[in-house]
């Protein structure tokens, strides 16, 4: 007859662990050098949810003054001929702000920037999905990759939206979702002037190719040398 | 016995009760998303919830041959007039302030991607969402319809119609009604590198520097009605960009900004303009302009 009480008992203890060590791991679970650090007191959390991409230029307006509270840009304009992918963030973006409503600007490499409001409640993490995609173009004159300047236009190209600079290394053009259309005219070097369709969805990565990528040389395919001596 | 029965209930319903506050807790409320109702070319009606085009909260219209973002906020109703195979969509929209705007969507971009494209694509412009029988998408082609909700009560946001003189470096002026900079009552502008805006309805005036005339970059001084200035640097450029066409570069260079006069269309460009003043939207909220 004893037993009935103590299963109970048991049962709540197990619980009681249970929740202690669920409330252990959000508070502080994240401080054990993985994942973001523990929310800064008396504030909460906005991440970004862009779609994988770890690295925008954004910055967040308070809805009730107006003024910019945060701001962080590290990625280098689209046209910029130094830019290119120097690493991956392993963790969306994200900032501690005072419990409030807020107005996120993610800015692209158009002139289209994406904008979310958000209401920011103390000590709880806040996702703002942010609808980009990302492309990346490569131009390529005989068997090198170029530098070469292109512009990107709404689909039915009416409207420059923007303009970018191909790159030697991996450089991806940040876009928000949509369809788009990118011309590269190089007619004094390559002789070439390309249009090409973009489609980005969130999260996804597409890459056009301009100009013959250098095919690798086949088995038993001889060199061209040999075949002239 | 009874009573430990009795304490061992109560501690179970003390810890069911903290269980749930910290899933109150942890669990963040959904912002409000759009609601909207979808009817089908057949007339099949969708109720939708967490309703987006392509996963953003605004449509990208042509209004007169000119690039809208329109947003959902604004905007009560939509109807697609023209045939499901058609590459543009012909649009009217009823405004939540009643204004009614017709315009061109763009339907046709759903074709399969171009060979040189590797990865994406594909995508098709889409309406997607949730309705009660689980995820919900549709093509804008397939769409005859749409009947955004609102949240009831919710005082409809309204697009102010701008008034501004605009004065030239040659010292001309002009009387402008809805003056927009590229499509859009906000005016874009670089603080550094950092791109930023200026919404037009809640600025006083905007002086432009003469030094930098010439040059790609203007510095400008913004002040707000408030009182507020900023300062930043608006893109001016007349360089012709390689692949650019005649009418992208005109609209580029001389129709940043756009709106009305009493004799017919306005445009022009920033590298003509001295000052901008804007004129107050009710008599009494500002100081009259001039």
């Amino acid at each position: 007859m004893k037993t009935k009480p103590l299963q109970v008992s048991c049962i709540a203890w197990i619980l009681f662990m249970a929740a202690a060590l669920t409330g252990c791991a959000t508070t502080s679970g994240s401080g054990g050098g993985y994942g973001p650090p523990p929310i800064a007191e008396g504030k909460g959390r906005l991440m970004l949810e862009a779609g994988g991409i770890n690295e925008v230029n954004f910055y967040v307006l308070d809805n009730e003054t107006g003024d910019e509270v945060y701001a962080e840009t590290p990625r280098s304009a689209a046209s910029s001929p130094i830019g290119y992918e120097t690493g991956y963030g392993a963790m969306p973006q994200f900032v501690d702000l005072p419990p409030g409503s807020y107005m996120v600007v993610v800015n692209t490499d158009i002139e289209d920037s994406v904008e979310k409001e958000v209401e920011i409640r103390m000590g709880q993490e806040t996702y703002a999905t942010i609808p980009l995609g990302r492309f990346q173009l490569i131009f390529f004159e005989g068997s090198d990759r170029r530098q070469v300047p292109f512009l990107i236009y709404d689909y039915n190209l009416r409207t420059v939206l923007g303009r970018g600079m191909t790159s030697t290394e991996v450089r991806y053009f940040i876009v928000p979702t949509g369809e788009y259309k990118v011309r590269i005219e190089n007619l004094a070097s390559s002789g070439r002037d390309e249009i090409r369709p973009v489609q980005v969805n969130m999260g996804q990565t597409q890459n056009i190719i301009i100009g013959p990528p250098p095919s690798p040389s086949q088995p038993g395919e001889g060199t061209g040398d040999s075949e002239q001596q | 016995m009874k009573r430990d029965m009795l304490q061992g209930g109560c501690a179970l319903v003390v810890l069911c009760g903290l269980l749930l506050a910290a899933w109150n807790i942890d669990v963040h409320a959904e912002p409000a998303s759009q609601e909207a109702t979808v009817i089908d070319r057949y007339g099949n009606q969708h109720q939708v919830e967490r309703f987006t085009y392509q996963g953003r909260l605004d449509l990208e219209i042509y209004i007169g041959d000119q690039r809208r973002m329109v947003a959902f906020q604004l905007v009560d109703r939509i109807r697609f007039e023209g045939e499901p195979g058609d590459e543009e969509q012909a649009v009217s929209m009823v405004m939540r302030s009643g204004k009614k705007e017709s315009g061109i969507m763009l339907s046709g971009g759903g074709a399969t991607p171009h060979q040189d494209a590797v990865g994406g694509g594909g995508s098709g412009r889409r309406f997607t969402g949730v309705t009660p029988l689980g995820p919900f998408f549709i093509l804008l082609n397939d769409v005859r319809e749409i009947i955004l909700r609102h949240p009831a009560g919710e005082e409809a946001p309204q697009e102010q119609v701008l008034k501004a003189t605009i004065i030239t470096l040659e010292g001309k002026r002009f009387e402008v009604l809805d003056l927009r900079f590229r499509g859009k009552q906000r005016l874009d502008f670089f603080r550094g590198r950092n791109k930023r805006f200026i919404p037009l309805d809640k600025v006083e005036k905007i002086d432009f520097d003469d030094s930098g005339a010439a040059e790609e970059y203007r510095p400008i001084t913004a002040t707000y009605w408030n009182g507020r200035t900023v300062m930043g640097t608006v893109d001016a450029s007349t360089v012709r960009l390689s692949g650019e066409t005649d009418k992208s570069y005109y609209e580029r260079v001389n129709a940043a900004l756009v709106g009305k006069t009493e004799s017919g269309l306005f445009s022009m460009g920033m590298h003509h303009i001295k000052q901008i003043r804007f004129h107050a939207a009710k008599e009494g909220d500002a100081p009259a302009d001039q």
